[in-house]
């Protein structure tokens, strides 16, 4: 047992420690960086929804770098193909050899790579970087390449200037474990951010903290943290909530399609490691009422109606969370 | 940490804590079984005094019945250790602590997951926290519910206990007084009681004239019968024969109020057009038969009449006749009757 407690113990420090000194570089999002470390430490991609200059690839950076992880940024446009994400072969040329193509790898082989307005990238480059974040792979020339691992993709959109943009595929939106939306700073904070970045770049002096095996560590042992039968009926009964044709719940009128089964892992791998944040070796329903709207805003659809009602996937969910709330946290 | 112990700690602790949620479930069965009870109950005395009359020992058997059924689903509602795990994560906050480690309790200690044992330590450690928060938040207390429903309850048995709706107050004959009642409740209807039927044909028949007829008998105008002067000489001289009426005096009856006599040889001439004015002229006939006899018609009060549950009448004793007309061999058919009887009633028929 005291091995155990050891490993559960030194793992929920390393990730305080982490959550901290994100603080430090990334002012008045403490929500955002806590969600952010649940979902790579869970093995999930994240999309970030935020205004334009909120800090977003400066987080990128910050996490790869207190992570040691090699970090890799896209900068999408409509004119992005598709190998340039994943890269191409160039014709080699070396010194006594016959020249030969040579696969040259793009900016998806890095253990955190960020796609930056991912919106604006046509379809076709899109699905070039669906295949890679469930596959953990690129096929080029009918070849396929591994990606390192760990790989994760923190994916921005901007909420506004809309105009010329691709709107993300229900396909692809279901491969992100979690949607956040970067809120503004508060007020009292925009202080603080100024101190912090006003003569340098905190991000730049960041130190790594924590190893790729270290890091693979610590999602072991959050894969150890145990799930009652109890809190596994309430995932599901959440999950269920989201469907169409669940009548006796409250926003079925609206939801035109539901959360898939991906999204009931997802919900669980991210509580656990939420548990194992709070220094606990088992899950509870307050994990899943936490995450249930980062996990499930993007993985529904709304009837036409109820947009045009004015309904929001989040206010639907609302409802939907606080009414399964009840009996079940 | 000795596994073995930390389990039976945190076990001993489920065990406590799953018997006084059984206790609390069935403090909650019996509460509702006696509000049913009490429902029912009032049901029983609602229809006791409406309706009709309900025997308190009726109750019984809805007692039984829910008694049964109480036993029933306390027996079924006997507590899990897993839900009751689940009912104490939830009234103490503990995020599926108390249920995880319950489930880990019932893993072969070789065959649990490394965290199964941090779980079961963490769950003791809020246990021996909780232990006397559970003594005083899960133990039964007096509830006022319960001691309101015994009210009600109570009155609804003493209500089934008090006489129902349709008590019984036939008597045998009835007499003048009640007599009365039976004349003012069937007036508008036909009634069954041959006696109350007998009253109302009565008082459909016309008021009796103030004029008197002849005497068919002399001939002489026939004089009103003064009862207090029935046995007199003059009474006999006029050779009247005492009338032997069919009344039914009534409680407001006054000496002018005779309206149950047939004027002599007076018969009905209205067309029956009701089953009960057929029979009120049917008796007016029969009473004109009687009532050849009448000599004299009086308006004055009569005699009360005694008149039997099967309405046949025994008209009161009448004023004995004239020594000549017991002779009756110069009476016609009527007086002769009505001879015969006098001398019944009074025991002098030696014939």
């Amino acid at each position: 047992m005291n091995e155990a407690e050891n490993d559960f113990g030194q793992a929920a420090s390393d990730l305080a420690e982490l959550e901290t000194r994100l603080r430090n570089v990334i002012i008045g999002q403490d929500e955002l960086l806590r969600d952010l470390l649940t979902a790579i430490f869970a093995g999930g991609h994240v999309l970030l929804e935020g205004l334009p200059g909120l800090g977003k690839t400066h987080l990128a950076k910050a996490i790869s770098a207190l992570l040691g992880l090699k970090s890799g940024r896209v900068q999408c446009t409509p004119d992005l193909l598709p190998s340039d994400l994943t890269g191409s072969e160039v014709l080699s040329h070396e010194s006594g050899s016959r020249a030969d193509f040579e696969f040259r790898q793009g900016p998806l082989f890095a253990n955190l790579v960020l796609v930056d307005e991912i919106n604006r990238a046509t379809p076709r480059t899109q699905a070039a970087l669906l295949e890679a974040m469930q596959e953990q792979q690129v096929s080029y020339n009918g070849v396929q390449h591994r990606l390192p691992d760990p790989f994760r993709v923190i994916a921005t959109q901007n909420p506004i200037e809309l105009e010329g943009t691709f709107p993300l595929p229900e396909a692809q939106l279901d491969r992100f474990m979690l949607k956040l939306h970067v809120a503004y700073p508060a007020a009292d904070r925009l202080g603080d951010i100024l101190d912090a970045t006003l003569d340098q770049e905190p991000a730049d002096d960041l130190h790594a903290i924590c190893s790729i095996d270290r890091m693979r560590e610590i999602q072991s042992v959050a894969r150890q943290v145990l799930v009652s039968k109890d809190v596994r009926e309430s995932a599901i009964a959440l999950i269920l909530a989201t469907q169409p044709d669940a009548e006796d719940q409250t926003g079925h009128q609206h939801i035109r399609y539901g959360a898939s089964p991906r999204a009931l892992q997802s919900l669980v791998r991210a509580a656990r490691v939420r548990a194992l944040m709070d220094r606990r070796a088992h899950v509870s329903p307050d994990d899943l009422a936490h995450l249930a709207l980062p996990v499930l805003r993007h993985r529904i659809l709304l009837r036409s109606e109820s947009e045009l009602d004015g309904n929001t996937p989040d206010s639907v969910l609302g409802d939907v969370i606080s009414d399964w709330a009840e009996t079940n946290v | 940490m000795n596994t073995g112990t930390a389990d039976t700690r945190f076990e001993s602790f489920l065990k406590v804590a799953m018997q006084r949620l059984w206790l609390l479930t069935t403090i909650d069965i019996i509460q509702d079984a006696l509000w049913l009870l009490v429902g029912l109950a009032l049901v029983m005395a609602g229809i006791h005094f409406l309706i009709a009359a309900v025997p308190a020992s009726t109750l019984w058997f809805p007692i039984y019945l829910v008694t049964a059924v109480t036993f029933i689903r306390v027996v079924l509602r006997r507590p899990k250790m897993a839900l009751a795990a689940v009912d104490i994560d939830r009234r103490f906050g503990a995020g599926a602590l108390i249920s995880t480690a319950c489930e880990c309790l019932r893993t072969p200690a070789d065959q649990r997951r490394p965290a199964a044992s941090l779980v079961i330590a963490q769950a003791n450690e809020a246990a021996s926290q909780w232990r006397q928060e559970v003594a005083e938040t899960l133990v039964a207390k007096p509830r006022v519910s319960i001691a309101a429903a015994l009210v009600p309850l109570f009155v609804a048995i003493f209500l089934l206990l008090q006489p129902g709706s349709t008590t019984d107050q036939r008597t045998g004959d009835i007499q003048v007084p009640i007599y009365d009642k039976a004349v003012a409740a069937n007036e508008t209807e036909s009634p069954a009681d041959p006696v109350s039927r007998l009253r109302s044909e009565l008082s459909a028949l016309p008021a009796r004239s103030a004029e008197v007829a002849d005497d068919p008998v002399t001939g002489n105008p026939v004089q009103p019968f003064d009862k207090n002067n029935a046995g007199s000489s003059a009474h006999v001289e006029q050779e009247q024969l005492p009338l032997a009426v069919l009344t039914a005096a009534k409680s407001d009856h006054d000496s002018g109020a005779a309206g149950d006599a047939v004027p002599n040889n007076q018969t009905q001439t209205q067309t029956p057009t009701s089953k009960r004015q057929m029979q009120s002229t049917v008796f007016q006939h029969r009473l004109t038969g009687e009532a050849q006899a009448v000599q004299s018609v009086s308006n004055a009060a009569y005699d009360v009449v005694s008149i039997n549950a099967r309405g046949s009448t025994v008209s009161a004793l009448p004023a004995a006749p004239p020594e000549k007309a017991r002779d009756r061999s110069t009476l016609n058919t009527a007086q002769a009757a009505y001879v015969s009887r006098y001398l019944r009633a009074t025991g002098e028929n030696n014939e």
